[in-house]
């Protein structure tokens, strides 16, 4: 492992406090490697051309095809401006759980912060936002140079936190967020996985570019705990007591059940889904993230 | 409840079996208890999971408490008496003193040698140098040393002293160090071998006893022993007495120190017959000798001596020089039989003399050899007690019982006057006294003369016309505790006979008459009877339809054959003999004193009656002895013991001691420590002294017992199937030091397996209850 790469480990990087410099130590080691930016040649101005239909507007018209070919064609463009991207990072009481080191909203929030600083280095618009059972912090999009201590700051100091309500909130993001961007949601999505789905998918018809990172515990994942345990639930009333090596099959198999029937149901929206494990380092995690996102693109 | 480990209390035993199956639970509860706290976001797959699995891990948790509970369950059954029955697990619980118990048999039967004349006395001792070795250099090792010949038999504690001696242990209870295995080993070494009997009951019962007293430790048993089918029989005790010690002893080890049955001839008895023994006349003896072999024994030369052992005046012992008897031979002997021989001898000098029997060498030769020692008087003497009427019975009695000499019978008559003097010594100087034509004695004369029978003198009395009646009722039959047991009726006048009715003497089955039953043409038969006595009517109806004689008297003759009409009454009186003869000697009421039959009549009658001055003929080595504390004895009894090849002869003062129907006796038993006296055979010298000079000194042949005579012994099988299950039975040269591991009982093998299951269904259930990755594609 390249020495820039040593450092983007979460166990390391948990070491630096302030968020900026290590969303900017995570992105340089990461852009170091072989990987480039898929937010690069956004600014493309002509996209397509479509048969008109009365009501166009005539200055659309392409008119050399019309002299050439006989027929009306209206050319349609991108938008001018730069790429908006919005980080949405999931600050409900789950997030709170931290098996081994680092939380789960530690990590999003770093992932967040890492991509923030992936999209200003492209002079592209990046926003944040945070969520439980409501709206807790928004940051609006900008492409300003100083605008990640921003974020940085804000997500360090989002405190306040309650379950999540994934009925409501995607709505509510999308009247914060009108404008059509890339969405990266990171959140544990422990939930009602159709609800859940079902809120992106309200994302997506806004004309959002949905990409969900899934953060979860290997605690979660692995469920290698010991002993008599007593399970208190992070985000309502009750426990659950039990020998968890006499649970575990069954518990493995609802969790892959579980994240099977979410991926699919994000993939069958049209979205990008990622896991990732909180124990797993950053710049591998944000490599094949945007590995996967660019071949999606490209499709 | 059964005897265990820990301790012998019910309570402690419950409490702790309670607290050990109490442990899984409380285990099970604490873990329970002992919960991590953690925070958990992913609960609903965690209930989901739980959901599907809640009675399955309900019931494997149940079944994991079960196993284990069952697993200490079958420990403590293994660990207490019940199943563990192996030293290591005692060891382990800290129960590690092993008790070595040797059971040494050294009774007479063990000195029956080999060809190669090696006894198993010898090979007992060899083995018990083994089981030394065995224990030798292990901690915790004690040992205890029993020999047979130590305990009183049976018979003797029933009827001897109510304080039977304890037993003695020759080592009880001794810590193997270096020093008391030495000691031991010397006295194995210097083992002696014992002639006297000795069986393995008492022996049980004894070291039963003392493996209860000590119940912290481990019991192991061996008996040594040639195991004879007399004592070890199937129908004997001693299964039970073995499964009875089985319970407390570890292990038991039955070690047969002779295991091949040899043939073996006894002499079981050598004794005078007859009661006369005076000199110059024969003295006839009877010698019985026993087959104890399983074959025929044929062509045995038994070889005859007697030599004198007193002075004369049997005031001195002395060794005089052996005179051969011509030998007896004896052309066969089935197995399991005896026969009886009659030899004569003669004594030409008063004083006492040792006759004795020797049969050839064969495997035990200590029963080969038998003695007796008889004492020649030069006359034994009678008193013929007349009364004044003078029917003249004496000079028929002086010549039938006198016979010029020729008898050896010294016959003296004297008046009723001399039983007036007290003359209690003097009349211990005759054997019989006779009693004729008496009507009445005052009661100091009928007091010495019970006292003369109850030391053993001989009395008869013939009835006849002068009899005072209510004298008779009142002194001499005194309702029947009086010198004669048979009350009287009559006189009555006997008629004629009759061409049909039988002789008037008609003589009885009884030995007294018994030989002149068998004569044709017997004289007896010419004998007439006037007139008679008769029992009373009330004895009469107790005879009536009786055959047979009553149960305390005997009848040699009766009166026409009735036998409520009987002519003599024999009876016993103490220690001597009566006769009531219902017939007058003078030929006053009868003709018989004319009759050639009255001299035999009157020889066996005077022998009979003089039987109870010889008792004690027959003593056997080990077995109490009884002497009768005469008058004007002094307070103690000198006893000196044979002089042998291994010890000196010892003297022995014995104490009298009162029996419980007044009186007193000497006692020869085994001591305060157990010691036994009378141990070897051989001649024992009896001195009573007397108040004044002088005393009188009796010597007494002393025999092997015979019951030790067989020597069958069973086979190794058949002492296995009688044992087999209560112990190991092993040949003396199969024995080793090395201590064998006993097999398993079957229950426990049954529980080792049982706790070998219930381990691998509690290792299953545990791998059940936890995670176990799958391992990667």
């Amino acid at each position: 492992m390249p020495d820039s790469k040593r450092f983007l480990h979460p166990d390391a990087l948990a070491r630096i406090s302030r968020l900026d410099l290590r969303a900017k130590q995570i992105v340089e080691g990461f852009l170091s490697g072989a990987h480039r930016s898929p937010f690069f040649g956004h600014s493309v101005e002509f996209l397509q051309h479509r048969e008109y239909v009365p009501g166009d507007d005539l200055r659309h018209v392409d008119w050399q095809v019309w002299a050439r070919q006989d027929r009306l064609v209206v050319k349609q463009f991108e938008e001018e401006t730069n790429l908006r991207c919005y980080l949405l990072v999931d600050s409900s009481r789950s997030m709170e759980y931290a098996g081994g080191g680092i939380s789960k909203f530690e990590y999003a929030s770093t992932l967040a912060a890492s991509l923030a600083w992936l999209v200003l280095q492209q002079h592209d618009a990046v926003g944040c936002l945070t969520f439980d059972d409501d709206i807790r912090e928004v940051i609006p999009a900008s492409a300003a140079a100083g605008h990640l201590p921003t974020i940085a700051d804000r997500l360090s100091r989002t405190t306040r936190r309650e379950a999540s309500r994934w009925d409501t909130i995607f709505a509510r993001v999308a009247e914060v967020f009108p404008r059509r961007g890339v969405m990266l949601v990171l959140s544990d999505f422990l939930g009602d996985d159709r609800q859940i789905v079902k809120g992106l998918r309200t994302l997506a018809e806004r004309g959002h570019e949905i990409a969900a990172l899934q953060v979860l515990d290997d605690d979660e994942l692995d469920f290698n705990l010991e002993g008599p345990t007593r399970f208190e639930d992070l985000e309502a009333e009750g426990f659950l007591a039990c020998n968890p090596r006499a649970l575990r099959d069954s518990y493995l198999a609802a969790v892959q059940e579980y994240l099977d029937r979410f991926r699919h149901g994000v993939a069958a929206a049209g979205m990008q889904y990622k896991l990732a494990r909180t124990s797993r380092n950053f710049g591998a995690v944000l490599a094949e993230f945007l590995t996967e996102w660019q071949a999606r693109i490209r499709r | 409840m059964p005897e265990n480990l820990f301790s012998n209390s019910p309570a402690v035993w419950i409490a702790l079996a309670a607290g050990l199956l109490a442990i899984p639970v409380l285990i099970h509860l604490i873990n329970r208890l002992r919960y991590r706290r953690v925070p958990w976001a992913a609960m609903e797959f965690l209930r989901i999971s739980q959901r599907k699995n809640r009675h399955r891990l309900w019931l494997k948790q149940l079944l994991l408490l079960l196993a284990r509970m069952a697993i200490l369950s079958v420990l403590l059954l293994m660990f207490s008496h019940l199943g563990c029955r192996d030293t290591s697990w005692t060891n382990l619980l800290g129960r590690g003193v092993t008790h070595h118990y040797l059971l040494l048999d050294d009774s007479l039967s063990m000195s029956a040698s080999d060809e190669a004349g090696t006894s198993g006395l010898e090979r007992a001792r060899q083995t018990a140098l083994k089981i030394l070795e065995r224990a030798q250099g292990k901690p915790g090792q004690l040992l205890s040393v029993l020999r047979w010949s130590q305990i009183p038999p049976p018979a003797e504690t029933a009827v001897g002293d109510s304080q039977a001696p304890p037993p003695q242990w020759n080592w009880q209870a001794q810590l193997l160090d270096r020093q008391t295995q030495d000691s031991i080993v010397k006295f194995l070494e210097s083992l002696p071998r014992s002639a006297l009997a000795a069986g393995p009951e008492p022996v049980a019962d004894i070291v039963e006893q003392a493996i209860r007293s000590r119940p912290d430790e481990t019991a192991i048993v061996y008996w040594l022993s040639d195991f004879r089918h007399e004592d070890w029989r199937s129908d004997h005790r001693m299964p039970r007495r073995l499964e009875s010690l089985r319970e407390v002893a570890q292990r038991i080890e039955l070690l047969r120190c002779d295991t091949v049955s040899r043939e073996n001839l006894a002499i079981r008895q050598l004794r005078p017959v007859g009661n006369v023994r005076a000199v110059q006349v024969p003295i006839p003896f009877s010698i019985t000798v026993d087959n104890f072999g399983q074959s025929s024994a044929r062509n045995i030369t038994v070889s005859l001596n007697q030599r004198p052992i007193s002075s004369p005046d049997g005031k001195q012992i002395v060794q005089g020089d052996r005179e051969p008897l011509p030998n007896l031979f004896i052309e066969e002997i089935p197995p399991g039989g005896s026969v009886t021989r009659i030899f004569n001898t003669a004594f030409a000098e008063p004083g006492s003399y040792l006759v004795r029997a020797e049969l050839p060498t064969d495997p035990l030769r200590e029963d080969n050899l038998r003695e007796a020692v008889v004492s020649a008087s030069p006359a034994r003497r009678v008193l013929v007690l007349e009364g004044p009427t003078g029917n003249a019975a004496a000079p028929f009695l002086e010549r039938a019982l006198g016979a010029k000499g020729l008898t050896g019978i010294a016959v003296e008559t004297r008046p009723l006057d001399y039983l007036r003097d007290p003359v209690d010594q003097s009349l211990e100087e005759y054997d019989v006294i006779l009693v004729s034509a008496v009507a009445s004695l005052d009661q100091a004369a009928v007091g010495r003369l019970e006292g003369f029978v109850e030391r053993g003198g001989g009395l008869a009395w013939f009835l006849g016309p002068e009899l005072d009646r209510a004298f008779f009722e009142q002194s001499l039959y005194r309702g029947g505790q009086g010198l004669f047991s048979v009350p009287l009726a009559g006189p009555v006048e006997i008629p004629s006979r009759g061409s049909e009715d039988p002789p008037d003497v008609v003589a009885s089955q009884h030995p007294l008459l018994a030989a002149l039953r068998s004569l044709r043409n017997s004289p007896l038969d010419l004998v007439q009877i006037k007139r008679v006595y008769v029992p009373a009517p009330e004895w009469r109806e107790s005879r009536e339809g009786s055959t047979e004689p009553a149960r305390d008297v005997d009848l040699p003759c009766t009166l026409r054959g009735d036998p409520r009409r009987p002519l003599i009454v024999l009876d016993r009186f103490g220690r001597g003999r009566t006769a009531l003869v219902m017939t007058t000697a003078a030929p006053t009421w009868n003709n018989w004193a004319r009759n050639p039959t009255f001299v035999v009549v009157a020889m066996l009658l005077q022998d009979h009656l003089a039987a109870g001055r010889y008792p004690d003929e027959d003593l056997i080595v080990g077995r109490a002895w009884r002497w009768p504390v005469h008058p004007g004895d002094s307070e103690t009894l000198l006893l000196q013991t044979p002089v042998t090849a291994e010890r000196p002869g010892e003297s022995v003062l014995l104490e009298p001691q009162s029996l419980e129907g007044g009186g007193a006796e000497f006692c020869l038993s085994r001591d305060v420590t157990g010691r036994c006296l009378n141990d070897e055979p051989g001649v024992y010298a009896v001195t009573v002294p007397a108040a004044g000079p002088g005393g009188r000194t009796t010597l007494h042949a002393v025999g092997v017992d015979c019951t030790e005579s067989s020597l069958e012994t069973p086979t190794a099988s058949l002492l296995t199937a009688r044992f087999g299950k209560q112990a190991q039975v092993l040949a003396w040269d199969e024995f080793h030091a090395a201590l064998e591991q006993v097999p398993a009982s079957p229950l426990t093998r049954v529980l080792l397996v049982l706790v070998g299951g219930l381990l691998l269904a509690e290792s299953a259930l545990v791998y059940l209850n936890s995670y176990h990755p799958r391992s990667s594609p």
